[in-house]
Formats: C-alpha cells, sequence, structure tokens
C-alpha cells in the first residue's frame, strides 16, 4: 500500500494536490503500468474520484475504488450540506473554508474541482462509506445513486471521520472488515 | 477547570498509559465503554432512529462545537497542530514498518510511505489519499488506525 504526501492548501492551489496524484500514479517506477486500487477518505475521496475521472490510462489500470465519507461536491448543494450544517463535528462552514483555501479562482463548478459534477464516465467498481450525519451525506449518496456499479454504506449514528475511532467505536469496525472484504474481491 | 480542558486532560493522561502496567486496564475501560455506548445507541433505535446519534458521535461533535471556536484555523500551523494531537489521543498498540520514499518527476519531489505486503500474492497497488479538506495531514493517524487490518491480511 502506498500513502501519497500530496501537497497540501492553503500554500498549494487547485490543481496542485490532483496533478500531483496523477503524476505519482503515472509515472513513479512502483506504480506505472501496475493494477491499482484507490482508497480516498474525505479529500482524499475528491482526488481520488477526479483522478480517474480526469485521467483514462490510470481509470483502465484501476480494479476498485473506495471513497470514505467523500468530499465530492465544492458548491456544497448537497442536502446533507444544510441539513447537518453544525452540530456534527464537520460543519458547513468548515467545507467552505476548506474549499476557499483549495481553490484559487477555480470554479467550484469544475468537474474536475467537484468530480461529483462529471458527466458519466465508466468506472470501477467502488464501495462509498459514510456516516448518517455527516454534512457530505449527500455527496455519497448522490454518487452511489449514479454508478450502478457501487454499493453504499450509511452507517447509524456516525458523524464525518468515524473510521478514526479506533478501540472505541464499532461501528468504525465493521467498516473496515467491509472495506477488507471489497478490496478482497476486486484486487485479484 | 472546563469541561474541554477535563476531557483534554483525560485523553492526554490515557495515551500516557501506553506501555505501561495501566495500559490493560485502559483498554478495558474502553471496552466497557464502547459496549455501553452500543447499547444505549441500539436501544435509542427502537424509538426515534432519524434523530439519534451514536453516544460518541454526540460526544465528539459537542466536545469540538463550532469549530471555528475550537481552532484559530488561520493559524495554519497551528491548526494543524492541534488537528493532529486530537486524532493522535487514540491508542496504538499494534507496530509495523513502514519505509518512506521520494521519487522526483519533473524535477518537483513528491514523498510517499510504503507498506510491503508479506503473505499477499496480489499484484494489485493500493493507494491511500488522506481527508483532511485538502489542508490538514492525516495520513500518520489514519495509518495507525487501519494498520491492525491490513496486518491481518498480511500488509505490514
Amino acid at each position: 500500500m502506498i500513502a501519497v504526501k500530496y501537497p497540501l492548501s492553503p500554500e498549494a492551489k487547485f490543481p496542485a494536490a490532483l496533478e500531483t496524484v496523477r503524476m505519482v500514479l503515472s509515472r513513479d517506477d512502483r506504480l506505472a503500468g501496475e493494477d491499482l486500487l484507490l482508497v480516498g477518505e474525505s479529500a482524499g475521496g475528491n482526488l481520488a474520484l477526479s483522478t480517474l475521472q480526469e485521467d483514462e490510462e490510470i481509470r483502465r489500470r484501476t480494479r476498485g475504488l473506495v471513497m470514505i465519507y467523500p468530499f465530492l461536491d465544492l458548491t456544497l448543494s448537497g442536502e446533507s450540506a444544510e441539513k447537518y450544517k453544525d452540530g456534527y463535528l464537520l460543519t458547513r462552514g468548515l467545507l467552505d473554508w476548506f474549499a476557499k483555501c483549495y481553490l484559487e479562482t477555480a470554479d467550484r463548478t469544475d468537474p474536475k474541482v467537484s468530480p461529483l459534477l462529471c458527466s458519466s464516465v465508466e468506472l470501477p467498481p467502488s464501495l462509498v462509506i459514510v456516516g448518517e450525519f455527516d454534512p457530505l451525506r449527500s455527496d455519497a449518496v448522490r454518487f452511489a445513486e449514479s454508478h450502478e456499479n457501487s454499493l453504499l454504506h450509511v452507517y447509524p449514528g456516525m458523524i464525518h471521520g468515524f473510521l478514526q475511532l479506533r478501540s472505541i467505536c464499532s461501528a468504525r469496525d465493521r467498516a473496515l472488515k467491509e472495506i477488507s472484504a471489497f478490496v478482497n474481491s476486486v484486487k485479484g | 477547570m472546563g469541561k474541554r480542558q477535563l476531557v483534554d486532560r483525560l485523553v492526554k493522561s490515557m495515551r500516557k498509559m501506553e506501555g505501561t502496567s495501566l495500559e490493560p486496564i485502559r483498554n478495558g475501560v474502553i471496552a466497557i465503554v464502547r459496549s455501553m455506548m452500543d447499547a444505549i445507541f441500539r436501544f435509542q433505535d427502537l424509538t426515534h432512529r432519524e434523530e439519534v446519534l451514536h453516544p460518541l458521535s454526540a460526544v465528539i461533535s459537542k466536545q469540538v462545537g463550532d469549530p471555528f471556536k475550537r481552532w484559530n484555523i488561520e493559524d495554519i500551523a497551528g491548526f494543524r497542530s492541534e488537528f493532529g494531537s486530537m486524532l493522535d489521543y487514540l491508542p496504538r498498540n499494534v507496530s509495523a514498518q513502514v519505509s518512506n520514499h521520494e521519487t522526483i518527476i519533473e524535477s518537483q519531489s513528491v514523498a510517499y510511505r510504503l507498506f510491503t505486503p508479506t503473505t499477499l500474492k496480489s499484484k494489485t497497488r493500493i493507494v491511500y489519499l488522506h481527508g483532511g479538506g485538502f489542508v490538514l495531514e492525516t495520513t500518520p493517524q489514519t495509518i495507525r488506525n487501519v494498520r491492525p487490518s491490513l496486518k491481518r491480511q498480511g500488509v505490514t
């Protein structure tokens, strides 16, 4: 498994992080030409999906995609972004601030910025995990609704970031088992 | 001392128990609390599902409150440090080998951490992209969290 340290905002603006991920997947000696399985968490889910949608060669090599409470719509147009806008750890205000840090002048409706808004591209099998009380829940739901070969699991009672709650959250353990099973089923 | 300082002190104390004779006791307490929270959640689930957070979610949400009040997010370095510290309180009882690498592509340096399989025979490379709103770096905490599961699959 490889964990990419992509450049962070606000120091690095869009599309620096996205281009870094694409370059590593395309040109690094350990990854170029190899079969891939992309796992992205929150903003990482955005980068994973954008990369797949923008790069046909990477898409062709990718056997599966796992997105964990992904941040896919930076316009914050989802119903949950309003419904759970505060009081659930991650707030709409913080999401908006993250987006401002990431983007300098880029349009939030650009599909490379908000990959949920991309017109249909055939993607590999995907697993999407999200908490019930996550302002990004609608992003996950809308993605799953528009991609037939995706599997969505909404974890009841959970908030954004619940996979970080090691040892003290059984939902986190169940989610990791689900991810493991999915990875084993697609990795070949 | 406010509630927030009390909780912060509590989790720091829990972290200090790692590697000491108190660690098993701490882990036992965590397991009991976890079971209690799950039981409470299941009980509530029988009545009004749509409005019920898992108790842990409720505690964390209340503890953090308004992120703009909890953190000075204009101080990016300080924000990253405090956020990392918040994620870092969790137990870390599994150690494993990690190698750090750097690759130069178009005169740009890109760093990554590599976990090499020991028993897996798959050719597929798993690429993990961390979260943090493009601003925060959550890889160290996440890797620590998923490492036990990876280890069960033969990845160290």
